[in-house]
């Protein structure tokens, strides 16, 4: 597998804000038959980090879950892991959802061992894939009353995964706005 | 054509026939009888999240990843999308909807540039409404102050109108033949006081006191008539000189001597009364007194040229021995 990365240049201008919009979408891979997957076969550079695909439902109309998580709360990194010539990444993140709505508790505990697949959206647009067939993603849900005043109430989501990449990007676009609609 | 596959792929919502050209156009002879009676199952543009859309999307990833391996194999396969686009008929409605909306957001340009306009007009305007206003509040002010002035005018003038009938009379407003009425009135109540006094003596002879009488009478008679011509003046009976009635003209004494005195205070009189109408003239604002003063002096100049060629010293007859 010879394959020519590209030069690597720099921002040039171009945007680097960072974190993610709070819109995520989860799809329990119980409920789908079919995942954007990331190509066995590399054939272009892009392939090492973009998933193909879709996701097709088992039953026809289901729908993921749009997740609108609390502004500034969303959180994705993927640390390496592993030894020397068996080195992988192991993405992790979290997510707020403020407040104590019958709905969040609910959904926390109807995932909380349940796997799936989770997508982030960066600040440039892109979509970004955590979980792949057999390295689903995992959901822990902790909630927090708070105890002064100030505090804030809620749901803490953190999210796990094992991956061969730092980042899979989605190579086709889910259009939330449609799904919001729908 | 892995660039027309890719586009699809990023982003294919909406165009889910396009994608299945490029199914049954690309795809396996084995995936296309598995698959392809599935995928035409729809006749109308599915959801993203149909599972056709779906599968048809992974298919079409296939498709794309065995074109980038192997792309000559599809060297000579052109894709050919269908264009769904609306008919003729439709178009020609769309066009013509477009060219209305154009038109209409053309004229809203013009509109509100008008409207900007009057407004600025309309701000000018108001600016100089409110100066005029300011202007007819001040007006209204003089009005109100020069009405006050008339009512209290009009106060003094009845309480002096009740005084006796007491007429306010300026000298200088007298016209010409009114002023003469009044100077020879002056001048003829020293004379009548004289006659009065040579009648008074006793030795008199009666023909001499008859003709004084007659004199005496005569004087009478005339400052009568130019105390009338004087009230009915004054009490705006007579309108203008021009229609009141001449004043007599003056006679001086039959005696020369009497005569001469009366010429000369009279040239006296005419000098003094025309330096008072030419300092009229000189001073007053207004238009009427200024030319009935200017024929006053025409008058009196004319009156006082009449004397002063009576007055001339007679010059001594020729071969006249001293």
């Amino acid at each position: 597998m010879a394959v020519d990365l590209d030069v690597i240049t720099g921002l040039n201008g171009a945007d680097n804000m960072g974190g993610y919009k709070s819109r995520l979408l989860w799809y329990p891979e119980s409920d789908f038959s079919a995942a954007p997957l990331l190509p066995k076969v590399i054939a272009a550079n892009e392939d090492y980090v973009t998933a193909a695909g879709a996701f097709v439902p088992k039953v026809a109309g289901t729908k993921p879950t749009v997740f609108n998580a609390t502004d500034a709360t969303v959180k994705y990194s993927a640390p390496s892991q592993g030894e020397l010539e068996g080195q992988s990444y192991a993405p992790t993140g979290e997510f707020y959802r403020a407040g104590s709505k019958v709905e969040y508790g609910a959904f926390a505990r109807k995932y909380n061992n349940t796997p799936g697949y989770l997508v982030l959206e960066d600040m440039d647009g892109k979509q970004i894939l955590v979980g792949q067939p057999g390295l689903l993603c995992n959901l822990k849900a902790e909630y927090d009353g708070g105890q002064k005043r100030a505090d804030r109430r809620g749901i803490k989501f953190t999210f796990s995964a094992d991956s061969l990449a730092p980042v899979v990007y989605l190579g086709t676009h889910i259009d939330i706005d449609a799904l919001l609609a729908d | 054509m892995l660039e027309l596959i890719k586009q699809w792929l990023e982003k294919p919502s909406g165009r889910y026939f396009d994608g299945l050209v490029i199914f049954s156009t690309l795809a396996g002879a084995e995936i296309k009888k598995k698959y392809e009676a599935y995928f035409r199952e729809l006749t109308e543009e599915p959801k993203q999240h149909d599972m056709h859309f779906g599968m048809l999307i992974n298919k079409v990833s296939a498709i794309a990843q065995a074109v980038q391996h192997n792309p000559k194999a599809f060297e000579d396969i052109e894709l050919v999308f269908k264009v769904t686009g609306p008919d003729a008929e439709t178009q020609e409605q769309i066009d013509a909807k477009k060219q209305e909306i154009t038109d209409l957001k053309a004229a809203i340009e013009l509109l509100k540039s008008e409207n900007s306009e009057i407004i600025s007009e309309n701000l000018e305007f108001s600016e100089q409404v409110d100066e005029l206003e300011s202007d007819l509040e001040t007006a209204q002010d003089e009005v109100s102050e020069y009405e006050t002035k008339l009512e209290e005018l009009e106060t003094e003038l009845d309480v002096l109108k009740a005084k006796r009938g007491i007429q306010i009379i300026a000298l200088a407003d007298m016209p010409a033949d009114i002023r003469k009425a009044w100077d020879r009135n002056g001048e003829i109540t020293p004379l009548m006081a004289k006659i009065h006094s040579e009648i008074a003596v006793e030795k008199l002879h009666h023909k001499t006191r008859e003709k004084l009488v007659k004199q005496l009478c005569d004087f009478d008679d005339e400052r009568r008539t130019n105390w009338d011509l004087i009230d009915d003046w004054s009490e705006g009976k007579t309108l203008s000189t021009e229609f009141a009635e001449q004043p007599k003209e003056l006679t001086y004494d039959v005696d020369p001597v009497i005569a001469g005195a009366q010429m000369a205070r009279r040239v006296l009189k005419l000098q003094e009364n025309i330096k008072n109408s030419q300092t009229t003239v000189d001073t007053t604002d207004k238009e009427t007194i200024k030319q009935n003063a200017l024929k006053r002096i025409e008058a009196y100049t004319s009156e006082l040229n009449e004397l002063n060629e009576k007055l001339k010293p007679a010059e001594p007859a020729s071969g006249t021995v001293e």
